[in-house]
């Protein structure tokens, strides 16, 4: 029986983020200036039904990214530093992972999306989160990533026979 | 006596005519075996447990079944839940196989699968 294949895309969008806000105190936390990276990991039970019917055999998605901060990483006072990192799944509108999963030293994320990876495109967004010298919570622009899961042959009917009646 | 010779004969009558009974019921059945008048034909999986039901939906997913008998080229089409199929020729050889769309919304098939008969 011919197996089922797919193929996987992997698309950096954007992969630089520029600063984001001007912060009118200095200085302003960086943002995630490098490339956003996704790599999905296979299902190791690929052939038993899932709870939810429209998942592909992937069950995570490998985030990684490079970062060079421009402030030191948040202590107890939150001026002009760096809390961390805000991931979004663009495409279900929502998050995935916030500064307190995320810290400012953060460069990686598996992200198991409930019931696999979906079939189609699912896009990601990251940012920085900070703050400035007042205390405002400042966001970088997002750094970008698609993962395209397309199916490409199907199986053919399994335990099949005929009973003359 | 004569009761004794009454309960006899309407017990030879009552066995003579169960026998008479029997006899064309089980010739029936034995034709019925001889000659079947339909394939049902099964399987226990699409083979992609993964793969969405299409539903109106026209990428990445499954959409129904094609039962083909090869003796004809007759070819009938049925839900993709649908887990049998009663085929009305049962010395004809028939194949399944599973149809859906891929993630550029092209039509794709399956292999046909050749229907083993018991």
């Amino acid at each position: 029986m011919k197996k089922t294949l797919f193929i996987l895309s992997l698309v950096v969008i954007a992969p630089l983020a520029h600063a984001a806000a001007q912060a009118t105190q200095k200085p302003a936390p960086t943002v995630p200036r490098n490339k956003l990276g996704a790599t999905l990991v296979t299902r190791s039970n690929a052939a038993a039904p899932l709870a939810t019917s429209n998942a592909s055999q992937y069950t995570q998605i490998d985030f990684n990214w490079l970062y060079t901060p421009n402030a030191p990483a948040c202590g107890t006072s939150l001026t002009n530093c760096i809390s961390g990192f805000t991931l979004t799944d663009t495409t279900l509108g929502s998050v995935i992972a916030t500064p307190s999963t995320l810290g400012p030293t953060a460069l990686s994320f598996a992200y198991l999306p409930s019931g696999g990876v979906p079939f189609g495109t699912s896009a990601f967004s990251l940012v920085a989160n900070g703050y400035d010298g007042s205390g405002n919570a400042l966001t970088s622009t997002p750094a970008t990533v698609s993962v395209v899961v397309n199916l490409t042959t199907l199986n053919g009917p399994t335990n099949l026979s005929g009973q003359p009646q | 006596m004569k009761r004794l010779a009454l309960a006899v004969l309407m017990v030879v009558a009552l066995v003579g005519g169960a026998g008479c009974g029997s006899s064309p019921a089980s010739k029936s059945t034995s034709l019925s075996e001889s000659e079947p008048t339909s394939l049902l034909i099964t399987w226990s999986s699409d083979g992609n447990p993964l793969v969405p039901v299409c539903n109106g939906a026209t990428l990445n997913c499954k959409k129904d079944i094609t039962v083909l008998d090869q003796s004809t080229g007759a070819a009938v089409t049925v839900p993709i839940t649908s887990s049998s199929y009663t085929a009305p020729n049962p010395s004809d050889s028939y194949a399944v196989r599973i149809n859906g769309f891929d993630g550029q919304g092209n039509s794709i098939s399956s292999q046909y699968e050749t229907v083993p008969i018991k």
